[in-house]
C-alpha cells in the first residue's frame, strides 16, 4: 500500500472509529452548542444518620454503617426535573473492596437508586439517560456504600473511605465518553447468573456492547484494508488486527478476573475475623443456619425439612444445612407429607410467613396442618421446629 | 501441612492416575506436544475416573476413603504408566514443530499470563463458599450429604425419603443426574478430612489449566505452532464463559465441554488414520454420560459422526440416507419411535412431540427466541467475537472442511447446533433461552470443540504423517 492510500486509510479509519465510538456513547453532534450546567455534591452539605463525617481537606472521611451495612449520605438540594442532568460523577479514596456503591436520590419524599459502575478504581461517570427512576423533581441527591452481596453487613460496618467530589451534569460529549469507558472498564460482581450469562452485572439492562463495538473497528479496519490495498493488504492487516481485538478483549476479561479475585480475597478475609457471619450467596441465611447448627446434634444427624414458599428460600437452606440429613419439599402438596415424618425431625421454615405458633401450646398450624413442634429457632429468615411425637 | 496442601495432594493423585491411564490408552508421547495433551486429560480423565469407579462401589463410607483409595490408585498407576513406557515406540522421522526465537519468547511470555490468570481464578474459586444455584443445589448437594453423613448413602426423592429408615438414604433435588463428579468432590473432601466449599472448588480451576493444556496440545500434535496454539488455548481460557465457571466452581458443564474436546479432537485424529487414537476418543465418549445428562445426546452424534465419515466414501452418503429412512419410516408407518438411548433411558420421538423420561414431554412447535439467542451470542460479554468470526473463517478456509477429520467434527458441531436449535427454538426450554438461563451453558458444551475446529481450518495444510501424531 502506497503512503497515500496508507494516510487516507488511516483517516478514514480514525473518522469512521469516532464516529462509531459517537453512536456507542448515545453522542448527539449539537452537544456543545447547549447551554452546559452542573450541581455540586458539597461535603459540607452531605449529612448520613449512620456514618460519621470528618472533615479532610476539601473532602470527607466517612466512617461506620448503619445495621443494614449501609452507609448513606445524602444532601437536600433545590428541587429540580431528574431530565435536566445526564451524567453523574462520584471520586471516593480508599475504598474498602469489598463496597459497592449506588447513586441515591429522593423524589416525592421516596428515595430511589442505581448502582454505580466503576469506583473500584475510585472515579466513575455514571449516565442517567434512560434510567428507570430518573425522572420527576429530586429535591435530595447522594450515594450509599453497602457490602458485596455475599458478605454479611455486620461484619462490614466498621469501614472508613474518603469522599472527594461528586456532581451532576447536563449532556457533554466528555462525561458521555468517559460514562461509556466507566461501563466497559466498571468491576462487574459475580452474581446469580454469572454461570449462565454475564451482562447483567450493573443493572437489569445490560449497557453499550464493548464487543459489538469491537467488532464494528474490526471491520472497519479489515474493509478499508480490503478497499484500499487489495486482498494482499486485507492478508497482512487481518491476523494482527483480530490478534490485537481479541487480546483487548481478553485483557478486558483479565483485569474482570483480579478484581472479583481481590473483593473475594478481601471479603474471606473478613469474614475469617467473623466466624458467625460466613460467606453465603444470602449472608443472613448464613448466619442464621449457623446457629441452627449450633442447636442441634449432629451425631446421629437429625432428619431436617426445610419448606418455604420461595424457591431460593427453600432451597439454599438445605445446603447450609446439608450437615444434617436435609431435604427441601418441592410443593405445598408435599406439606400432607409431613405427616411421615419421624419424631425428633426438624422442620425448617423460612421466608416471611404462611404459618403460626403458639408457644405455650406449643403447636404449629401450617398449610391446614396441626403440628405439635417445639421452637429451636426464631431467626429473621429462618424458623425451625423440633417435630414431636404427636406431630406425626 | 496447611489445610490446602492436602486437596492439592488430591489433585496431584488425580492428574497421576488419569495421566498413566491416558499414558496406556493413547501411548506413550513421541512429541513433547504429546506432553501436554497427557497433562490435561490426564487430569480430565483421573477426575471422571475416580468419580466413576466409587459410583460404581455404591455406599461407600467416606471416612479415610481418600486414604484407602490412594494406594489402589497409585499402583494402578504405577502399572499403566509402566506399560505404556514398556510398548513406547521410536520418535517420528519428521521433527516437532520448529519455532523461531520471537514466536519462542512470545509464547513463554504467554504462558506466564496464563499461569498468572490461573492464579486469579483459583484464588476466587478458594475464597469464595459455592454461590451458584445449580452448584449447591445439584453438583455438590449430594457431596457434601454424603461427606456429613459419612457414606454414599443412595440419593433419593423426597417421598421415598421419607418413607425410608434413618441414616440410609439422602435426599436432593437432582437425584438422578449422574454422579460421577459428586461422588469425585467427595473424593476431594475426604482428602483435606472436612468439607470446607473452597477446598472442593479447587478442582474447576485445575479443569480450567487442563481444559488450555488440551487444546494446546491437541493443536501441535496436528501442527499448529507454539504460539499458535497457546493462542488458541488463551482466546478459550478467557472467554467469559469459560472463566465464570473455572472461578464459580461447582458446575458440571465444563466438564462436560473438556469431555467433549478430548472426544472430539482424538476421534478427528482416528478419522485421519491414527488407529491409537481410537481408544481415548472411545473412553472420553462412554464418560460423557456420566457427567451431565446432555451427554447421552453427544455421544450419540459423536459416534454417528466417527462412523459416518470412518466409512469409505462411495457408502458414505448412502448410508446417510439409510439412517435417516430407517428413522423416518417408523414415524411415518407407526408416527411415533421409541430409541434407547444410555443415559437419558428410551426416548420416543413422535411427530410433533418428543417424549424422554427424566425430563418428560416436549411438544414441538416455533418459539421466536431468535432475538435473545442472537443478543447473547453476539452482544453480551460472554463469548468474546467467537460467533463473529465463525462465518468469516468458514468462508475463507471452506476448503479445508472437505478434509475427512475436519468433516467430522464438521458433522459433529453441525449436529450438535441442530440439537440445540430444535431444543431452544421448537421445545418448551425455548424459556431457558429467553430468560438466559441454560442457553448459554449448552452452548459452552460445544465451543471448545468449535474452538478447536476452527483453529484446525486455520492450520496450514500439511501432509498426514503416519503415526506421528501422537
Amino acid at each position: 500500500m502506497s503512503r497515500a492510500r496508507l494516510a487516507v486509510a488511516l483517516a478514514l479509519g480514525l473518522l469512521l472509529g469516532v464516529l462509531l465510538l459517537f453512536g456507542f456513547a448515545g453522542i448527539e453532534l449539537d452537544t456543545p452548542l447547549r447551554a452546559a450546567d452542573r450541581l455540586l455534591v458539597e461535603p459540607t452539605r452531605l449529612v448520613s444518620r449512620d456514618a460519621a463525617l470528618e472533615p479532610d481537606g476539601a473532602g470527607l472521611q466517612v466512617v461506620g454503617a448503619d445495621a443494614q451495612g449501609i452507609s448513606l449520605l445524602l444532601q437536600p438540594v433545590e428541587p429540580f426535573e431528574a431530565g435536566r442532568y445526564r451524567h453523574f460523577s462520584l471520586a471516593l479514596r480508599d475504598l474498602p473492596p469489598v463496597l459497592r456503591a449506588l447513586l441515591v436520590w429522593r423524589v416525592d419524599g421516596e428515595l430511589r437508586a442505581m448502582p454505580i459502575p466503576g469506583l473500584f478504581h475510585g472515579r466513575a461517570t455514571l449516565d442517567l439517560a434512560g434510567v428507570d427512576g430518573w425522572r420527576g423533581r429530586v429535591d435530595a441527591i447522594g450515594f450509599a456504600l453497602l457490602p458485596t452481596d455475599y458478605l454479611a453487613a455486620e461484619p462490614s460496618r466498621q469501614r472508613r473511605f474518603g469522599f472527594e467530589r461528586g456532581s451532576l451534569a447536563t449532556d457533554s460529549w466528555g462525561g458521555a465518553l468517559h460514562a461509556l469507558v466507566t461501563q466497559w472498564t466498571a468491576y462487574r460482581p459475580w452474581n446469580g447468573r454469572s454461570n449462565n450469562t454475564a451482562g447483567f452485572e450493573l443493572s437489569a439492562t445490560p449497557g453499550p456492547s464493548l464487543q459489538a463495538f469491537v467488532a464494528g473497528l474490526l471491520a472497519i479496519t479489515l474493509l478499508l484494508a480490503l478497499v484500499l490495498g487489495g486482498r494482499r493488504a486485507l492478508r497482512g492487516s487481518a491476523v494482527v488486527a483480530i490478534a490485537l481485538a481479541l487480546g483487548l478483549l481478553a485483557a478486558r476479561q483479565a483485569a474482570q478476573l483480579v478484581m472479583r479475585a481481590q473483593v473475594a480475597s478481601s471479603a474471606a478475609a473478613i469474614a475469617a475475623d467473623h466466624p458467625q457471619w460466613p460467606l453465603a450467596a444470602q449472608p443472613q441465611l448464613g448466619h442464621e443456619a449457623l446457629q441452627l447448627s449450633a442447636r442441634l446434634d449432629p451425631s446421629p444427624p437429625p432428619r431436617l425439612l426445610v419448606w418455604s414458599e420461595d424457591r431460593f428460600l427453600r432451597e439454599y437452606p438445605t445446603w447450609l444445612l446439608r450437615r444434617f440429613n436435609a431435604a427441601s419439599l418441592h410443593t405445598p402438596a408435599q406439606l400432607t407429607e409431613l405427616g411421615q415424618a419421624l419424631p425428633g425431625s426438624v422442620l425448617v421454615l423460612a421466608g416471611d410467613g404462611g404459618w403460626e405458633y403458639d408457644q405455650a401450646a406449643a403447636r404449629l398450624s401450617l398449610h391446614g396442618l396441626d403440628l405439635s413442634a417445639t421452637l429451636l429457632l426464631h431467626g429473621s429468615l429462618l424458623q425451625a421446629y423440633r417435630l414431636d411425637e404427636a406431630g406425626r | 501441612m496447611t489445610a490446602a496442601v492436602l486437596p492439592g495432594f488430591a489433585l496431584l493423585v488425580t492428574g497421576l492416575f488419569g495421566g498413566a491411564i491416558w499414558l496406556l490408552l493413547a501411548g506413550w508421547p513421541r512429541q513433547r506436544a504429546g506432553w501436554w495433551l497427557a497433562l490435561g486429560e490426564g487430569y480430565l480423565l483421573g477426575a471422571l475416573l475416580i468419580g466413576n469407579l466409587l459410583w460404581m462401589a455404591g455406599a461407600l463410607t467416606t471416612e479415610g476413603l481418600f486414604l484407602r483409595s490412594l494406594p489402589w490408585l497409585l499402583a494402578v498407576a504405577a502399572v499403566a504408566a509402566g506399560l505404556a513406557w514398556w510398548g513406547r515406540q521410536p520418535a517420528p522421522a519428521v521433527p516437532d514443530t520448529v519455532d523461531s526465537a520471537v514466536t519462542r519468547r512470545l509464547a513463554a511470555l504467554g504462558l506466564l499470563l496464563l499461569a498468572a490468570l490461573w492464579l486469579v481464578i483459583l484464588a476466587q474459586a478458594w475464597a469464595l463458599p459455592t454461590l451458584t444455584w445449580d452448584a449447591w443445589n445439584a453438583w455438590l448437594a449430594k457431596a457434601k450429604a454424603w461427606h456429613h453423613a459419612g457414606a454414599m448413602w443412595p440419593v433419593v426423592e423426597l417421598s421415598l425419603w421419607l418413607e425410608s429408615a434413618p441414616e440410609s438414604q439422602l435426599s436432593a433435588v437432582a437425584a438422578p443426574y449422574p454422579e460421577a463428579l459428586p461422588r469425585y468432590a467427595t473424593w476431594l473432601a475426604s482428602a483435606a478430612g472436612r468439607w470446607r466449599d473452597g477446598d472442593v472448588h479447587l478442582a474447576w480451576p485445575m479443569l480450567w489449566l487442563a481444559l488450555g493444556a488440551s487444546l494446546a496440545g491437541a493443536l501441535r500434535l496436528r501442527g499448529a505452532g507454539r504460539l499458535a496454539a497457546l493462542a488458541a488455548a488463551g482466546f478459550l481460557l478467557t472467554l467469559p464463559m469459560v472463566t465464570a465457571h473455572a472461578g464459580l466452581a461447582g458446575y458440571a458443564d465444563l466438564w462436560l465441554a473438556a469431555a467433549l474436546l478430548a472426544a472430539g479432537h482424538h476421534a478427528s485424529r482416528f478419522i485421519a488414520g491414527e488407529r491409537r487414537a481410537a481408544l481415548p476418543a472411545l473412553a472420553f465418549t462412554l464418560l460423557l454420560p456420566t457427567i451431565k445428562l446432555e451427554g447421552a445426546v453427544w455421544m450419540p452424534m459423536l459416534l454417528a459422526g466417527v462412523g459416518l465419515w470412518k466409512l469409505p466414501p462411495r457408502w458414505r452418503w448412502s448410508a446417510l440416507a439409510g439412517a435417516v429412512a430407517l428413522l423416518l419410516l417408523p414415524l411415518l408407518l407407526w408416527r411415533s419411535i421409541r430409541l434407547p438411548l444410555p443415559g437419558l433411558g428410551p426416548v420416543e420421538f413422535e411427530w410433533g412431540a418428543i417424549t424422554v423420561p427424566v425430563v418428560g414431554r416436549l411438544d414441538l412447535f416455533w418459539r421466536d427466541v431468535g432475538g435473545t439467542v442472537a443478543e447473547s451470542l453476539f452482544l453480551l460479554p460472554n463469548w468474546s467475537l467467537l460467533f463473529y468470526l465463525l462465518l468469516p473463517v468458514i468462508a475463507w478456509r471452506w476448503r479445508r472442511i472437505a478434509e475427512p477429520a475436519n468433516a467430522m467434527l464438521a458433522t459433529v458441531l453441525l449436529s450438535g447446533t441442530a440439537f440445540l436449535f430444535v431444543l431452544f427454538f421448537f421445545t418448551d426450554a425455548a424459556r431457558w433461552a429467553e430468560n438466559l438461563t441454560s442457553l448459554n451453558r449448552l452452548v459452552l458444551h460445544l465451543v471448545p470443540l468449535l474452538v478447536c475446529w476452527l483453529a484446525l481450518l486455520l492450520l496450514p495444510a500439511r501432509p498426514a504423517v503416519r503415526g506421528r501424531w501422537r
